[in-house]
C-alpha cells in the first residue's frame, strides 16, 4: 500500500517534457490550470470589488466632487460626520430599524416555517403564497405599500377606521413612518422562511421520537430538539438579517425620500444622497467605510456571543 | 470517427470555428470602420444628455430630426434618461469619466458652473441675430435664470409655473364662480379659504366649522396646496417673501415667508379644507383626485395640464389666490454646453435650435411647457400654440399677463439640492401641525446651518 502511494506520488511529481521542452510536473500543470480557472473570479473581485474598495478608502481622506482632482483633507470627512446632524439621524434611524426588524423578522419566518412544516391539505399553496412577496420587485411592492399606507385613501386606514381607529399619518409622522417601513420589510419573510423550512425537515425524526417517549411535550421538544438542531441555520439567518437590515435602501428611496424629519434617512440612502446627489464623493466614501466597519464589528460581536450558542452536530458541540 | 464526421458533414473543428469567428469579427469591424469613416466625412457628431417622459422624448426626437435635416453636417447622439434626478447623476459621472456630452440639460445648472463643467456662451448669444436680440426672451426672468456674474452659461428650455386647476362641475354644483385667469381679478387668500370651506364636506354633508364636522371622514376636499418647493414658493412670493436670493440668502425665515408657509399648513390643520399635503402626491398625482371629484381645487404646476387634458372631466385654470400681490414663480431646465466640448460651434447651433420657437411649440401645444419667447406672447404667437381640448378658456391671459408680468424667476443656487433638503426636513412637522413654521425654521436654528451652506456655495461662484 505504502509503495503504491510512493509510486503514485512519483507519477504526480514526474517532470513532463512538453513539445516546447518545458519541464512541468502534473501537479504544477494542475495548479496552473486551477489558477486559470479561478482567474476570472479573482480578476473580477480585484477589479470590481477590492480595487474600488481600496480606492474609496483612499478617497475617504479626500474632498472630491467627481470633477476636480481629489484634495487631501486628512480626517476632515470624519470630523464633518461628527458634526453632521443628518449623519446622526441616519445612524439612529438605521439602528432603530435593525433592532426592531431583525428579531421580529426571524420570529415570524421561523413561526411560519413551523406552521408550514405540517402535513396539512393545501400546504403547498400556503408555502407558495408566503414566498410570493420575495419575487415581487421591491420597487413595485413599494408603490403597493404606498397605497396601503396612504392616510387619506389607503386600505389600512380604511380598515382601522372600521374598528374605530382614527386616521394615522403613516408617512408624515416619524414614529409611524418607521413602523410602516418595518411592516413592509416583514412582508418579505418568505425567503428566510424557506431556509427555516428546509432546516426543519433536516431535524432527525428519531430525536423527536426519543424525546416524546421520555414524555416531552411539543413545546418542550421545540426548545430542546428543534431549536438546538437548527441553531446553525438560525445563526446564519440572524447574521444575514442584521447585515441586510443595516443596508436598507429602496423603500426609503422610493416612498419617503428619507423623511419625515430624517426618520427614514437610512444609512445607505444617506451615503447615496451625499455621493450621487450632492457629489461629495470623499464624504460618501468615508461614510461607506464607517458602515463597513460597523457591520464588521456587529458581525464579530454576533459571532462571539450568539456563535457560541450554536450546536454543530458533526463537531459534537 | 469517420461515421461521426459523415453524420455532421459541416462540423468545424474548434480551431476553424475560432478562426472563422475572428475573421467575421474583423470583417464586421472593418465594415463598421468604413461606415464610420464615411459618415464622419460628412458630419460632426455631437451628444446631448437629457431626460423626459415619452411625450417629451417624442418631441425631442422630432426636434432633433428637424434640426439634423436643416443641419446635415451635424449628427446628434441623444442620450435620453427618463428621470431628471438619474440624468443628473449620469451626467456628473460622465463628466468625471471624461466623457461629458457636448450639450446637457440641468435645472440647478449652477452646480455645473461652479465645477467649471459648463461653457460661457455669452459671446455666441450676443453674435446670434435671432436669439441674441434683446427682446427675444421674456425679461428680466431669463437673464436671472441663465446668467452667473452677468455671463450666460445656459439658455432656458421654456417656463413652467404653479397655478390653480379646478373641477368646473364641482364648483358649479356649489354655486361658486370659478377663479379667474386674470391676475387683476384673482381671489384673495381669504376668498380662496371660504370657497374651500364651502367645497369641503364630510359623509353627512357637513362643512368645516359646522357642528359635528368629521374631518376623518371627508367625502370631498375643497382645496389642495402641495408643499414642494415650487408650489410653496407661489404663496411665499405672493406674500412679499422669497425663497432663494441671487445673493445666496434663504428668504424662508422672513416674517412674510413664515406667514405664507403657516397659512398653507393651516389649510389642513386649522381650516380643515385640505388633506395633509403629502397624501395626494403619494397617490401619484393630485390631479387624479381632482378628476375623480375627491378634491375641487388644486394648486399644481402648469406642466400637469398635458396629463389633465387627457382625463375626461370638465376642468379650468386660474391664477393663484393673492396674499398681498398677484405672484407666481417661473422655472424650467436650461440647456448648457460642456466646457470640454470639442465642437463648440456645432453645440451652439444645436443650443440655438433648442431655443427656437419651432422647438418650443410642440410641448407648449401639448400643455407641458409655457413659452419663454416674447414672439409666442403676441396674438399670432398665441394662436400658434393655444390648443383646443388642452388649454382652457382664458389660458392665454394666464400666460401673457400673469406669467409675463407677475412671474418671478425661481432662483436655483449652487448646492440647491442639499439646501432644499434642509428646508423640506425642517418643515415636515409643520404640515401635520406638530410645530409652527416659526418654530421649525427660525427657532430650530436650521436657517443658520442653511446660511453656512449657501455661503460656502457662493464662494465657489466668486471666480466665475
Amino acid at each position: 500500500m505504502a509503495s503504491a502511494e510512493v509510486k503514485a506520488q512519483s507519477v504526480v511529481n514526474a517532470p513532463v517534457v512538453s513539445a516546447q521542452g518545458s519541464r512541468l510536473t502534473l501537479r504544477q500543470k494542475e495548479a496552473i490550470a486551477g489558477y486559470i480557472f479561478i482567474l476570472p473570479a479573482v480578476l473580477g473581485f480585484i477589479l470590481w470589488t477590492a480595487g474600488p474598495m481600496l480606492y474609496s478608502l483612499w478617497l475617504s481622506f479626500h474632498s472630491w466632487n467627481l470633477i476636480q482632482p481629489p484634495k487631501w483633507i486628512g480626517l476632515g470627512n470624519f470630523r464633518e460626520m461628527w458634526n453632521d446632524r443628518v449623519f446622526w439621524a441616519s445612524v439612529r434611524a438605521t439602528l432603530t430599524y435593525a433592532a426592531i426588524l431583525v428579531p421580529l423578522f426571524q420570529i415570524l419566518a421561523f413561526s411560519a416555517a413551523l406552521l408550514l412544516n405540517t402535513k396539512t391539505p393545501g400546504i403547498s399553496f400556503f408555502r407558495a403564497a408566503f414566498y410570493l412577496p420575495v419575487v415581487v420587485p421591491v420597487a413595485a411592492a413599494s408603490f403597493l405599500w404606498q397605497f396601503i399606507f396612504n392616510s387619506e385613501f389607503g386600505l389600512l386606514n380604511y380598515l382601522l377606521g372600521k374598528i374605530g381607529i382614527g386616521k394615522i399619518f403613516w408617512f408624515q409622522e416619524p414614529r409611524f413612518a418607521m413602523s410602516a417601513m418595518i411592516v413592509m420589510s416583514l412582508w418579505l419573510f418568505g425567503g428566510t422562511m424557506v431556509i427555516y423550512l428546509a432546516a426543519l425537515q433536516g431535524v432527525p425524526e428519531h430525536l423527536h421520537e426519543a424525546a416524546a417517549l421520555d414524555g416531552a411535550s411539543a413545546l418542550r421538544r421545540l426548545f430542546v430538539v428543534t431549536i438546538p438542531m437548527m441553531s446553525p441555520v438560525i445563526f446564519f439567518n440572524c447574521v444575514l438579517g442584521v447585515i441586510g437590515a443595516l443596508q436598507i435602501f429602496t423603500q426609503a428611496f422610493i416612498i419617503t425620500g428619507g423623511g419625515p424629519q430624517h426618520s427614514t434617512r437610512f444609512f445607505s440612502y444617506f451615503v447615496y444622497i451625499r455621493g450621487f446627489r450632492d457629489f461629495k464623493m470623499g464624504y460618501a466614501s468615508a461614510l461607506s467605510w464607517v458602515l463597513f466597519a460597523f457591520i464588521l464589528l456587529i458581525s464579530l460581536l454576533i459571532f462571539r456571543t450568539l456563535g457560541r450558542m450554536v450546536y454543530y452536530e458533526e463537531e459534537g458541540r | 470517427m469517420n461515421n461521426h464526421a459523415s453524420r455532421f458533414p459541416n462540423r468545424h473543428s474548434r480551431r476553424s470555428f475560432l478562426g472563422g469567428a475572428a475573421a467575421l469579427g474583423a470583417g464586421a469591424a472593418g465594415v463598421g470602420i468604413q461606415l464610420g469613416d464615411a459618415s464622419a466625412q460628412d458630419s460632426t457628431e455631437i451628444s446631448m444628455m437629457g431626460w423626459g417622459s415619452e411625450l417629451e422624448k417624442q418631441n425631442v426626437d422630432n426636434g432633433l430630426a428637424a434640426f439634423q435635416e436643416q443641419n446635415p453636417d451635424i449628427t446628434v447622439d441623444w442620450i435620453h434618461i427618463p428621470v431628471a434626478e438619474d440624468q443628473q447623476v449620469a451626467l456628473k459621472t460622465a463628466i468625471a469619466g471624461g466623457t461629458a456630452p457636448d450639450l446637457f440639460w440641468s435645472t440647478p445648472f449652477r452646480d455645473f458652473v461652479a465645477l467649471g463643467a459648463a461653457m460661457d456662451v455669452t459671446e455666441y448669444l450676443q453674435a446670434d441675430p435671432v436669439i441674441g436680440a434683446p427682446d427675444y426672451f421674456l425679461q428680466p426672468q431669463e437673464f436671472e435664470r441663465a446668467t452667473v456674474n452677468d455671463k450666460w452659461f445656459g439658455i432656458g428650455s421654456c417656463w413652467v409655473a404653479p397655478h390653480i386647476y379646478y373641477n368646473a362641475d364641482l364648483l358649479a354644483e356649489a354655486g361658486i364662480d370659478p377663479p379667474s385667469s386674470n391676475p387683476a381679478e384673482a381671489w384673495t387668500f381669504e376668498e380662496f379659504k371660504e370657497y374651500g370651506r364651502q367645497l369641503t364636506f364630510d359623509a353627512d354633508g357637513r362643512h368645516p366649522g359646522d357642528n359635528g364636522f368629521d374631518v376623518d371622514n371627508v367625502r370631498q376636499w375643497g382645496v389642495s396646496w402641495p408643499t414642494f418647493d415650487i408650489a410653496l414658493a407661489g404663496a411665499i412670493y405672493s406674500n412679499g417673501g422669497y425663497t432663494w436670493g441671487t445673493d445666496y440668502t434663504a428668504g424662508h425665515g422672513s416674517p412674510e415667508s413664515i406667514e405664507a408657509i403657516q397659512a398653507i399648513a393651516d389649510l389642513t390643520n386649522v381650516d380643515q379644507i385640505a388633506p395633509v399635503p403629502a397624501v395626494l402626491s403619494q397617490m401619484g398625482t393630485d390631479w387624479q383626485a381632482l378628476a375623480t371629484g375627491n378634491v375641487a381645487i388644486i394648486v399644481q404646476g402648469s406642466w400637469s395640464l398635458q396629463d389633465i387634458a387627457k382625463l375626461d372631466f370638465n376642468y379650468g385654470c386660474g391664477v393663484l389666490p393673492v396674499f398681498q400681490e398677484p405672484a407666481t414663480v417661473l422655472l424650467a431646465h436650461s440647456h448648457c454646453i460642456s466646457s470640454t466640448t470639442e465642437h463648440p460651434d456645432e453645440a451652439w447651433r444645436l443650443l440655438a435650435y433648442l431655443s427656437s420657437d419651432e422647438y418650443q411649440l410642440g410641448l407648449i401645444q401639448a400643455g407641458l411647457w409655457l413659452p419663454s419667447h416674447t414672439s409666442l406672447l403676441t396674438p399670432e404667437g398665441i394662436a400658434s400654440w393655444m390648443t383646443e381640448g388642452v388649454h382652457p378658456e382664458g389660458y392665454d391671459q394666464l400666460v401673457t399677463d400673469y406669467v409675463a408680468n407677475y412671474g418671478h424667476n425661481l432662483f436655483y443656487p449652487a448646492g440647491y439640492a442639499e439646501a432644499n433638503e434642509m428646508i423640506v426636513s425642517a418643515l415636515d412637522p409643520v404640515w401635520i401641525g406638530a410645530q409652527t413654521a416659526q418654530e421649525a425654521l427660525v427657532d430650530s436654528g436650521v436657517l443658520d446651518e442653511l446660511s453656512a451652506h449657501l455661503q460656502e456655495q457662493q464662494a465657489l461662484m466668486a471666480d466665475i
